[in-house]
């Protein structure tokens, strides 16, 4: 099952090799000195965190990023390249973790437009004869006449998978392909893997799931912090050793930090800062996302939701902030009724937001650093209706030292600014006007480690202003480290709830995918 | 076969910037030559009577200032619109409406003394423009209705106004057939010096200052660059749209209403159609001026000049040439769509390879 | 009782009329469900009207005319492709150029043809023989059959567009890229060709509208012979939900309100001034109806339009 037997690894021709890829962002290193082998009909696992690296490597591999040093051989040839229609070229596909189909438009539909030999006036139903074909062949149920918007996460998927094989793929990389999956799905879409490499294909799987690169791979190399740490067949790895090669040194130093300030907790019972009743929200392909949802948070807590991205947390944040409209259920801010209400009210109400998408929500790219200070503000810093710079100017001055924002000055622009600083920059914000509840949106994501520290170290500060929380985030260690309740979202519903001194990791991990036992 | 790559530049000189635009403006106007020289002109003949002699002759000058002076008013309130991505080409249908009011005044208001006279008539002018504007800027404001749509069909209701009392209630009695109205009161009339309308330029500079301030330090200039740059996060940070919308369309509107006003108190002294229009078609031309600008206030006084010389410019190659008037039109576009090209050439280089 | 000559004259202005309004917003609705709002259609269409006048005169023939009218369309919305889709500049600024351009090009090109007579080139009726039919059903027969083939052909093309966007392989990338353009790039379409060839397609159709406006409708040419017809047009394409059978739909309504103003004029105490406003403050009346959340169906516009797409290297 794990390789050809009687021929050692070295002889079996390599579809992908790779030496020496290196990678920096500024003073960041994402990558250093990578080696990688794909073999022929090799299922390969590159395990790693979040963070690890593997992302990087994944776009340098479909041309979507340069590598500063290294070589990329595919077949023995040497080959750059310079943009995913190139990767596609040499016969790598990528299939991504949020399936790039058109949710308005039938499979046959989005399959046809890739496919050249059809040409322009053909009907994209007639390439179904081919989709049922490979449907068949690999185990594979899709109906090209579906419309994509009615399809599940797992079938979507399998469309991806038939792209894939009508691109004429040699080199299958699928980055994190199971994260929305059930059991059964994920044992589904290993055994379609295993029939994809039996005709010379193979398949570079990414993934932070240890027990799942053991199930499924033939191969794991360990990327941790930009290196390579171990490549091995997937028979020399022992599980233990191998959780240990993934996840180094215990991590987060900065994590037992917050365990402590978390103690110090002065949650008080009434009144709600933030109340949600039986929210239902639409998402933007006339599905619902959010399915009845209620959920309190008290003055001094942080209630945490938990929950793998796509489940309808992006909705929820944006009916929290006024941004997206609910079809039923109440939104109650500081009693308040603000329900359909613009983000205005809710900012005069003391709703503070951090949002995931920080450059389209957060902030406005083209104005200074102190401009995008008082986005919320600006009626504080006027007088007679003009603005008092100077007023704005000392209070930029003292947030950027207090949150050690790293910029040339309070009047470059802010999209100048790093991902880190820029979140940095819009906590300092909204944490100004001394908001009576947060709600922060995934508010570490991409961040380096020392300024996701800071902001959750923010994020606790507040708590003890005797301001509520609620943190909606796709980091579980970092939901269980900074919360007082957590609850955990799965397909539009909370589906468990418990309080911080009874939950367990595996618990929620499970309920994460929808394994809850009732 | 041949790919093309587009680069995005990050750091952008000022002096790039300048440079970038100048060639945008120039290949503008060399295009527009050679478009002349096609249909049989002198390409040194067209660029002098376009360019240089309507900056350099003091009598072509007088004529430059007084188009640019409208121009001017005009394109400060485009600006202002402009800034904050909404789209109003309404501006000559809020001139026209402009004049309209003024002229009501001056009709029915003509025992009135000047210098009261003139400011009545200017205040009705700038009321008749801003509500020409309030309410495509309401339409945008509560239901996100298309302003470009708006304003231009509001455009054109104007036109057919201006040809209803023409043609109508206002037709002279002594204009030998023609469709004009009476000429305005004597106090109503507004006096050149020297042939160069001293007080409307006062105006446009005492506005440019005014605008200036506001755009940059004013709460609801703050608002309305925040929105330009993302409305998306502005929204998110409770600034309105409607407050948005509203507020620029009725200034805008109410400048333009003041331009045309000032045409008709200072320069036409009556109504009149087509080629006797008050608005001559500059409520256009300031759409350009707007952009070539960069929508910066300051910015705006040499853009106006630039623009009112090229428009006296062609209607002097009109005249002397014997073109129709639409030669101000293709000019406008042309130099429009080289500004915007600058813009992209500005955040992005283009890089063209043949062969693989 | 309604005069049977009255309503024959309407229907038959009304057929007449939608044509260029039937052809232009058809196009546009090519253009912006692949995501590019074109607002040069005016410009297009007066373009077309043009050089249809101009090719028939010259030729002789007055469906080389169209055809060259709608080439002339192509040609200057071939200015705003350029501008707004290769270089990914402003579409609205774009489009607003295009068209000052084009009204500026067609007013210095088109002097020597002010007025000039068509007679014998204008497009016949399809049907040249007499209709023996009862003299109260006569008028409407007549305006009903006595069209040119145009008028008959323009009731095809939204069919025709319909089957190119929604049956054909072309069409599917189209609305991918209104939809979603990153998406349609990683689906295999190249977003810049697609984009470009729908703003050609529109710019020809608008071209070929522009050109029945003048050889078939006005019968000359005249300076501003569209008097906004083309940004109606685009007002359209908004109401009928970018779906073509409802352009078709929505310019028969047009048409019929524009040739209602027409007929009025004299007949009852409003201005003529005051009926040629009605088809300019329908438009704003439609637009406005159709953003009003409740009127919001679930087809709504193409997600992506309007906004530029520029497939960056990143420098990363």
């Amino acid at each position: 099952m794990n390789f050809l037997p009687g021929k050692s690894y070295s002889e079996r021709e390599c579809i992908l090799s790779v030496r020496g890829i290196s990678k920096f962002f500024g003073s960041i290193t994402a990558l250093k000195g990578v080696d990688l082998d794909v073999r022929r009909e090799e299922i390969h696992v590159l395990l790693g965190e979040n963070g690890a690296g593997k992302t990087t490597l994944v776009n340098i591999l479909y041309g979507i990023y340069r590598p500063d040093s290294g070589v990329i051989k595919v077949f023995g040839r040497d080959v750059k390249i310079g943009s995913p229609k190139d990767a596609i070229s040499y016969g790598i596909v990528l299939v991504q973790q949020h399936p790039m189909l058109i949710d308005k438009m039938t499979v046959a539909e989005n399959l046809s437009i890739g496919f050249r030999k059809l040409g322009y006036l053909k009907s994209p139903k007639s390439i179904k004869n081919l989709v049922d074909e490979y449907s068949s062949k690999y185990g594979i149920t899709v109906d090209a006449d579906a419309l994509v918007s009615d399809l599940s996460f797992s079938e979507k998927q399998e469309v991806e998978l038939i792209r894939a094989l009508m691109l004429d793929a040699k080199l299958l990389i699928l980055d994190e392909p199971t994260t929305m999956l059930t059991t059964y799905e994920r044992k589904k879409l290993f055994s379609i893997l295993r029939k994809l490499i039996e005709e010379g294909r193979s398949v570079l799987l990414i993934t932070h799931k240890v027990i799942e690169a053991l199930e499924i791979s033939d191969w794991i190399t360990v990327l941790r912090r930009g290196e390579v740490i171990a490549s091995r067949p997937r028979n020399a790895y022992m599980v233990d050793e191998l959780v240990k090669l993934v996840v180094g040194e215990s991590e987060n130093v900065g994590q037992l930090r917050h365990s402590e300030l978390n103690t110090a907790s002065n949650i008080r019972q009434r009144p709600e800062v933030l109340s949600i009743k039986e929210l239902v929200v639409a998402n933007d392909v006339g599905g619902i996302a959010v399915r009845g949802i209620s959920l309190n948070v008290n003055p001094g807590e942080v209630v945490g939701i938990a929950g793998v991205s796509g489940n309808g947390q992006k909705e929820l944040s944006e009916a929290l902030a006024g941004l997206r409209r609910v079809r039923s259920g109440k939104i109650f801010i500081c009693g308040l009724d603000l329900t359909n209400k613009g983000p205005g009210e809710r900012v005069k109400a003391g709703l503070a937001y951090i949002p995931e998408e920080r450059l389209k929500y957060g902030i406005v790219g083209e104005m200074s650093v102190a401009e995008n200070f008082i986005l919320k503000s600006y009626n504080s810093f006027s007088k007679y209706g003009f603005i008092v710079m100077n007023k704005v100017l000392r209070d930029v001055e003292e947030a950027i030292q207090t949150f050690n924002i790293v910029t040339r000055g309070p009047l470059e622009k802010v999209k100048a600014l790093s991902g880190g600083n820029i979140q940095k920059l819009i906590v300092a914000r909204e944490l100004r006007s001394n908001p009576k509840v947060v709600v922060a949106h995934n508010p570490t994501l991409g961040l380096d480690l020392r300024s996701a520290a800071l902001v959750r170290e923010l994020i606790l500060k507040v708590k003890l202003n005797n301001s509520g929380v609620l943190l909606i985030s796709e980091d579980l260690d970092e939901v269980i480290g900074l919360s007082d309740r957590v609850a955990v979202m799965y397909r539009g519903s909370i589906v468990y709830e418990a309080d911080k001194t009874t939950i367990s990791r595996n618990t929620l991990e499970r309920a994460m995918l929808g394994l809850v036992d009732v | 076969m041949f790919e093309l790559k587009v680069l995005r530049r990050y750091e952008v000189s000022s002096k790039r910037k300048l440079a970038i635009y100048a060639t945008s403006f120039i290949v503008g106007i060399l295009t527009f030559t050679l478009l002349e020289v096609l249909y049989g002109a002198n390409p040194y003949d067209v660029i002098s009577k376009l360019f240089i002699k309507p900056l350099t002759s003091y009598s072509d000058f007088q004529v430059t200032v007084r188009y640019a002076v409208p121009i001017g008013i005009i394109s400060l309130g485009l600006a202002l619109t402009y800034k904050s991505g909404i789209y109003s080409i309404g501006a000559e249908g809020q001139m026209a409406m402009g004049a309209i009011f003024a002229a009501w005044v001056a009709y029915s208001l003509s025992y009135l003394e000047s210098p009261t006279s003139i400011i009545t008539a200017l205040l009705a002018g700038s009321l008749g423009g801003l509500l020409w504007g309030l309410i495509p800027g309401m339409l945008k404001g509560f239901f996100n209705v298309n302003e470009v749509l708006t304003t231009l069909m509001f455009n054109f209701i104007a036109y057919s106004l201006t040809d209803y009392l023409i043609y109508g209630p206002w037709r002279s009695p002594r204009a030998y057939g023609f469709p004009l109205t009476e000429p305005i009161p004597k106090s109503f009339t507004i006096q050149s010096y020297d042939g160069i309308p001293l007080t409307n330029t006062v105006i446009l500079i005492f506005l440019i200052v005014a605008m200036q301030v506001i755009i940059k330090k004013s709460v609801i200039g703050y608002q309305i660059r925040a929105y330009g740059a993302n409305p998306v996060a502005a929204h998110a940070s409770g600034i309105s749209l409607l407050k948005i919308a509203v507020i620029c369309l009725t200034i805008s509107g109410a400048l333009a209403g003041l331009a045309g006003s000032l045409q008709l108190l200072s320069i036409h002294g009556r109504l009149g159609p087509k080629s006797w229009s008050v608005t001559e078609g500059l409520g256009y031309t300031a759409i350009v001026s707007a952009w070539l600008a960069r929508l910066e206030p300051w910015a705006i006084l040499p853009s106006a000049l630039l623009l009112g010389a090229l428009v006296n410019g062609g209607l002097t190659i009109k005249a002397v040439l014997g073109q129709p008037e639409g030669i101000v039109n293709i000019m406008n576009g042309i130099i429009l769509l080289s500004i915007i090209a600058a813009e992209f050439f500005i955040n992005y280089k283009l890089i063209v390879r043949v062969g693989r | 009782m309604i005069d049977a000559a009255l309503l024959g004259n309407f229907i038959f202005l009304t057929l007449k009329n939608a044509v260029p309004l039937i052809l232009a917003s058809t196009g546009e609705v090519i253009a912006e469900r692949s995501g590019v709002i074109n607002l040069g259609v005016e410009g297009s269409m007066i373009m077309g009207a043009l050089v249809g006048v101009v090719v028939t005169l010259l030729s002789g023939n007055f469906m080389l005319g169209f055809f060259a009218g709608g080439l002339a369309g192509l040609l200057l919305a071939l200015i705003h492709g350029l501008v707004s889709v290769v270089f990914s500049a402003n579409q609205i600024v774009s489009g607003i150029a295009v068209t000052m351009m084009g009204l500026g090009l067609t007013s210095l090109l088109g002097r020597g043809y002010v007025g000039k007579s068509l007679y014998g080139l204008r497009p016949p009726p399809l049907y040249p023989y007499d209709i023996a039919v009862p003299e109260s059903l006569r008028p409407i027969l007549v305006a009903i059959l006595k069209h040119d083939i145009l008028v008959y052909i323009s009731v095809i093309i939204p069919l025709l567009v319909t089957w190119l966007l929604f049956k054909t392989r072309y069409g599917s990338a189209v609305r991918a890229c209104g939809e979603s353009p990153v998406v349609a790039e990683s689906l295999g379409a190249n977003v810049i060709l697609i984009r470009f060839s729908a703003v050609l397609l529109g710019g020809f159709l608008a071209g070929l509208g522009g050109a029945y406006l003048s050889l078939g409708i006005v019968g000359t040419w005249v300076e501003n012979i569209t008097a906004g017809i083309g940004w109606i047009a685009v007002g359209l394409v908004a109401f009928s939900m970018w779906i073509p059978v409802r352009a078709l739909l929505a310019s028969y309504m047009m048409a019929a309100l524009i040739s209602m103003s027409y007929i009025l004029q004299g007949k009852i105490g409003i201005s003529s001034y005051f009926l040629a406003m009605i088809p300019y403050i329908a438009t704003v009346i439609i637009i406005t109806v159709v953003n009003v959340e409740k009127f919001k169906l679930k087809v709504g516009a193409p997600t992506a339009l309007g906004k530029p797409y520029i497939r960056e290297e990143r420098l990363g």
